[in-house]
């Protein structure tokens, strides 16, 4: 038996065309699913390294042992020493600290690091005598400073116009409690430095959960063991704070310790848990080396990783899911490529057997082979995913976004796992695809396989069974989709039981959508193929204004190998229905997400604006101004929405108070938004004295539409705190969820409340501005002078812009790498589509070499003969796209469909069809002209004298 | 009808490294209007020669003339011009179109040279009875007997009418009364239609119908005598051994 394997490894080496063939099914698979291994560890990778380089410390641990009269130097580096022993612990180095001060300049004005609160928030660190580290690894601009000054972040130095060489006034305030009189009795502790350095530093944070302050970080602004903005000094010069304290008060002084390890080998992708596993371990052996000053060790990396292996399990879950139609379009590639490798060697078999091979030899043979095949293929594909995914990502994302720099193109990775995983998925894919055509071959009768020699029509028996209970399946999951998105809901009757049966049965039939295309493709072509030969005669009419004379030839074809012809179609099919499924997809759902900001913010800016009160205690707006929104550059439309708290139905109320026939004409209000029957419009409240409430407050206070609700509210004439109580009767003409931007309780037309002048309105009151932009402007511009439009009216705002949000979720590396991964599969599913279709043309031309020298023979041109195969080939890829695009629009379609009936639907899903999409159908079509073009050129160039000399295999 | 003249015609086919030189400067010519039959051992080179001259295969030396035409400068237009119009071609085993009825295949030849409809229909109706056919007209290649596929083998090579009949061993598969019916039909296209056909064969009988007989060994015409000789020696030499071959 063993003697007899040698033969596969020969039969390997010296069949290279039919190595070929049967492998490239097998490696392009396997290529997509490397690609995707590769994109996904790389993608993660970057994401790891992006996020890590955020970090700008491994492992801190704080300590409150000492207070600030007991700074220990000694201490400190006993302990960092002790560090240092622990296993893999590479550098550490401590910082201590001390909150609670004020910092003003020479003029008294005082650092305020909120706007909104008052409190000293100043800190102290003070640094070791080598610090070099810390300033390396927290990214600091900036030297140490020199002993008996201090460094300041420069964001402080702007707010306290602060230069080099300025005096910095750190004041504390001591409060002690007078028990006499009850008093808190204040003394403060001021002390001036010299500012010898101002530092700044790239976006770190040491916390990974404040991710947000790395990138909102402000400019100028310094983080630095546990402080944010700190005063920062030598721990030589600690006695210059130290001394005048400690004379009048205990303060609390923190001592923080830092540790480094080598992130390469503890944080490691590949093992997610063992790497947490290892760093907490580590934490804990860090706390027992710091026992002697208590310190609680914390492990920033740790919840980084953390977060990115829950993150990375499901993100290779979806990926894998979304890779799967490609995947699936290469399996099926791979059997057809095996299947025709098996096909051609039956003679070989015949005669192998006529010599005395048993049915076992052959088989083992076979198996033997196709491993060795699979292994080959897995390797190829390995080389094809990486270079795949290398240079396709590049061209690809820089042509949707030119700055954007893809997380996975910046970064790569490729582990032992995906090397394993993918040389073994190659074996068993190989093994799986060529099973049967082994099983067949190695049993099949030795007259029988040694009888070929005339060219034959290939009769292989089709059964329509199968495709026509995938239609039968495809109808049901068709109907389950829309009896999810319209029955379900308003499922009552019933027992609890058929109830869960119902949904159990309909949601597993929707669930199938995804695999529509795939059931569609298949089973459809295969119909029209091969279950009735008259359909594709008809159908072959398409290319007989082109083909001619000849026509009848291609419309026999199918008569010749219906498999072979269906093969085809199926492949074009698979190639382009999964193509425009995943895109149209991808697109809606973009676009959904877009419309869903957009409804958010409730128009492309919106200002929010809060009164500022003056020195009467009133507030203080310039009504002129108001009115004048539109005046601002690029203001297209606005609206103004006064949000007054009102009281209804004996509690308060938020009440919306705004031109509702302009609101409406701003931005599309669907009926998705009504509660009811869909009859209601926000313009109803053009009636005098009307409302539209919503669900929460219907809800709360059993309210139907046409019931009466008196509000009240105080409004201040006379412009001072004294205010007088006015109210209205409001009938309720409809109930709604929210509206775009706002979610009040009531809705009223301003004029309703026009007895209310403009300047009564007192109170917590917001005003609110929903602003369009006119074509062309730039809405962050178009903001600006909206911001600016509003202090003019007294107004302290802020704003939000629709396309600002967009951009930052459009920059975040998930969604990037998501965008990438697609791309990636796009190309992949087209270079399957070219090599599959060149692939089976290929073979075709081949086993018909014989035929086609015939014809040649008879007198045909090359040109003649090209067209014979090219009208072949057109109208099998005509049919499978049309089969394909109309397999891919209606998942599509049926997905919108369920996830409008999974989300609310206020905004409803379209489809978009987007130039992705067009660029999907183009190049499928173009690849396939390609490769049938080339598949085809070589028949016209036929040795005629060999070719009519083979008679069999 | 015009002659056919061989001169120097060398054929050296190339596999690898090794060379096999199928034909070696054979020099012949051929009568318009004859049967030509040629014979020689397995190897010899007969079906190189034949090829070439139906413009299946290019030659690596010499010249095929037909009346003062060469075939072996032939461009590949002229060259599918060639097959199309001058020559008609019948392969030992048939060759035809497995997809296509008989009178499909029979037409064939016709619809590359863009014949009209009618034109075609009545030459096909013609032709089918010529070989007598018409009631097989409708049957696919595997539905015929090797002897009605070489017959319509025949009928297709006859399409266009082309002046010049080339045969590789076209009885070679068929029973020998199948055979003798071919043979017999070659003799009425040269007797009735006036075609050049040039035979290459096996089968002794060829004797009763050829004007001339070339003997091929090695590459090289060795001997050439009329039908009549061929035919008396072969008798002479199947009493002498009394074995039919
Ligand atoms: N394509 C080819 N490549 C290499 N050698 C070839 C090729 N075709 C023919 N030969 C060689 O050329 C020689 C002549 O071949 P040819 O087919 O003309 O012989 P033949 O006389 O027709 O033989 P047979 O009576 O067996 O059909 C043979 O030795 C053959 O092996
Ligand atoms: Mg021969």
């Amino acid at each position: 038996m063993l003697s007899f394997a040698r033969f596969a490894l020969d039969s390997i080496v010296r069949n290279r065309r039919r190595t070929l063939y049967a492998i490239l099914g097998v490696t392009l698979a396997v290529s997509l699913i490397a690609g995707s291994l590769i994109a996904i560890d790389s993608a993660s990778f970057g994401l790891l390294r992006e996020r890590l380089d955020g970090l700008p410390v491994d492992f801190y641990g704080q300590s409150y042992a000492g207070d600030l009269s007991s700074i220990d130097v000694e201490r400190y580096e006993e302990v960092t020493d002790r560090l240092l022993t622990v296993d893999g612990v590479q550098e550490v180095s401590y910082v201590v600290s001390c909150s609670g001060w004020a910092l003003l300049n020479s003029d008294g004005v005082m650092y305020q690091g909120d706007p909104y609160y008052w409190y000293p928030s100043g800190s102290f660190v003070f640094l070791p005598s080598d610090s070099s580290v810390i300033l390396d690894r927290y990214k600091i601009e900036g030297e140490a400073p020199s002993p008996g000054t201090v460094a300041i972040p420069s964001s402080v130095a702007t707010a306290l116009d602060l230069s080099v060489g300025a005096p910095l006034i750190c004041s504390y305030q001591v409060s002690v409690y007078d028990e006499v009189n009850f008093t808190y009795v204040y003394s403060y502790v001021n002390i001036s430095l010299e500012v010898s350095q101002i530092w700044t530093q790239e976006g770190v944070t040491e916390d990974y959960w404040q991710w947000w302050y790395s990138e909102a970080q402000g400019v100028g602004d310094v983080q630095l063991g546990g402080v944010y903005n700190p005063v920062v000094m030598p721990m030589e010069s600690a006695s210059m704070v130290v001394d005048p304290v400690s004379e009048v008060t205990l303060l609390s002084c923190p001592e923080t310790y830092l540790v480094w390890v080598d992130r390469g080998e503890y944080a490691n992708i590949v093992n997610i848990a063992l790497s947490i596993d290892r760093l907490e371990t580590l934490n804990g052996r860090l706390e027992r080396a710091a026992s002697e000053v208590s310190a609680r060790f914390s492990c920033p990396v740790v919840q980084v990783l953390f977060d990115l292996g829950s993150d990375l399990s499901q993100k290779k879950l979806a990926f894998i899911g979304l890779s799967l139609p490609v995947v699936v379009l290469g399996v099926y590639l791979s059997v057809v490529g095996v299947e025709m490798g098996m096909t051609e060697r039956r003679r070989e078999i015949g005669v192998l057997k006529s010599r005395g091979a048993g049915n076992g030899q052959i088989f083992a043979s076979l198996v033997m082979e196709s491993m060795l095949l699979g292994a080959v293929a897995g390797f190829l594909g390995l080389a094809t995913g990486f270079l795949i995914s290398r240079f396709l990502l590049v061209p690809m994302s820089t042509l949707y976004e030119s700055e954007a720099v893809s997380t996975a193109t910046t970064s790569f990775f490729i582990s032992h796992m995906t090397i394993a995983v993918v040389v073994l998925f190659g074996i068993l894919l190989m093994l799986l695809s060529s099973y049967k055509p082994m099983r067949r071959a190695s049993r099949m009768a030795v007259a029988e396989a040694l009888h070929q020699y005339t060219p034959k029509t290939v009769k292989v028996e089709y059964r329509s069974r199968y495709d026509i209970a995938a239609l039968v399946f495809v109808g049901y999951s068709i109907a389950c989709v829309f009896w999810l998105r319209q029955a379900a809901p308003y499922w009552s009757g019933g027992s609890f039981v058929a109830y869960l049966l119902f949904s159990v049965t309909v949601i597993a039939g929707s669930s199938f959508v995804p695999a529509i295309p795939f059931l569609l493709s298949v089973s459809i072509i295969r119909l029209v193929t091969r279950g009735s030969r008259r359909l594709y005669t008809r159908f072959s009419w398409i290319v007989s204004r082109w083909t001619k004379e000849l026509h009848y030839i291609v419309e026999k074809n199918i008569a010749r190998n219906p498999k072979r012809a269906s093969n085809i179609g199926i492949i074009v099919s698979l190639a382009v229905a999964f193509g425009l499924f995943v895109s149209i997809t991808m697109e809606s759902e973009l676009a959904h997400a877009e419309k869903v900001v957009l409804y958010e913010v409730g128009a492309d800016i919106r200002y929010n604006g809060y009164c500022r009160y003056n020195e009467t205690g009133f507030y203080d707006v310039d009504y002129s101004v108001l009115g004048t929104m539109d005046s601002v550059d690029g203001v297209d439309k606005s609206v103004m929405v006064r949000e007054q708290s009102v009281n209804a139905e004996h509690s308060y109320a938020s009440m919306a108070i705004f031109d509702t026939e302009a609101f409406a004409d701003l931005i599309e209000i669907g009926s998705g938004w009504y509660v009811g029957d869909g009859s209601h419009d926000i313009t109803d409240l053009g009636e005098n004295g009307t409302v539209f409430i919503n669900e929460d407050f219907a809800d709360a206070n059993y309210l139907v539409v046409g019931d009466t609700i008196e509000a009240s509210m105080d409004v201040y004439p006379d412009h001072d705190s004294v205010g007088i109580t006015v109210s209205a009767e409001l009938r309720v003409v409809g109930v709604l969820k929210q509206l775009p931007g706002m979610s009040n309780n009531l809705y009223v037309d301003s004029d309703t409340l026009s007895f209310i002048e403009p300047d009564w309105y007192g109170g917590y009151n917001i005003i609110r501005f929903f602003v369009m932009v006119e074509e062309g402007a730039d809405p962050s511009e178009v903001a600006d002078g909206v911001l600016a439009w509003g202090s003019s009216a007294g107004l302290e705002g802020w704003v939000e812009v629709t396309e600002e949000r967009l951009e930052e979720a459009m920059a975040a590396p998930e969604f990037r790498t998501l965008r990438d991964f697609l791309y990636m599969e796009y190309a992949l599913s087209i270079v399957m589509l070219t090599c599959g279709v060149g692939l089976v043309l290929f073979v075709t031309v081949w086993d018909r070499r014989n035929e086609l020298a015939c014809i040649l023979a008879r007198g045909s041109s090359p040109e003649q003969m090209r067209r014979i195969l090219m009208g072949e080939s057109i109208s099998l890829m005509t049919l499978g796209m049309v089969v394909g695009s109309s397999a891919g629009l209606l998942s599509a379609y049926l997905y919108g469909v369920l996830m409008d009936g999974f989300n609310s639907s206020e905004i409803p899903h379209d489809l978009v069809f987007s130039w992705i999409s067009w660029v999907v159908v183009l190049s499928a079509i173009a690849s396939f002209m390609l490769a049938s073009f080339l598949a085809t050129y070589n028949a016209g160039r036929i040795k005629l004298a060999e070719a009519l000399r083979i008679r069999g295999g | 009808m015009a002659d056919i003249v061989v001169k120097d015609l060398i054929k050296v086919y190339k596999t690898g490294k090794s060379e096999v030189i199928a034909l070696r400067g054979l020099d012949c010519s051929m009568k318009g209007n004859t049967i030509q039959a040629i014979m020689g051992p397995s190897g010899c080179g007969k079906t190189t020669l034949l090829n070439i001259i139906g413009g299946l295969d290019r030659p690596t030396a010499g010249s095929v003339r037909i009346g003062d035409e060469n075939v072996v400068d032939f461009t590949d237009d002229e060259l599918v011009r060639h097959r199309r119009e001058t020559v008609g071609i019948v392969f030992q085993f048939f060759n035809l179109v497995p997809t296509l009825t008989a009178r499909e295949n029979i037409e064939l030849p016709m619809r590359l040279a863009k014949r009209d409809s009618k034109e075609m229909k009545a030459r096909t109706d013609e032709l089918l009875s010529l070989v007598g056919m018409q009631d097989r007209a409708k049957h696919k290649p595997d539905a015929l007997s090797g002897g009605e596929q070489q017959r319509i083998g025949l009928a297709t090579a006859l399409a266009n009418d082309p002046p010049i009949l080339l045969a590789d061993e076209p009885t070679g598969e068929l029973d020998s009364e199948t055979g003798h019916q071919i043979l017999m039909l070659f003799r009425k296209l040269r007797d009735e239609f006036g075609k050049t056909v040039i035979i290459v064969t096996h089968d002794q009988r060829i004797g009763q119908i050829a004007d001339s007989v070339m003997m091929i060994v090695d590459g090289r015409i060795t001997e050439e005598m009329s039908g009549k000789e061929f035919h008396d020696r072969n008798l002479d030499s199947t009493r002498s051994r009394s074995s039919p071959s």
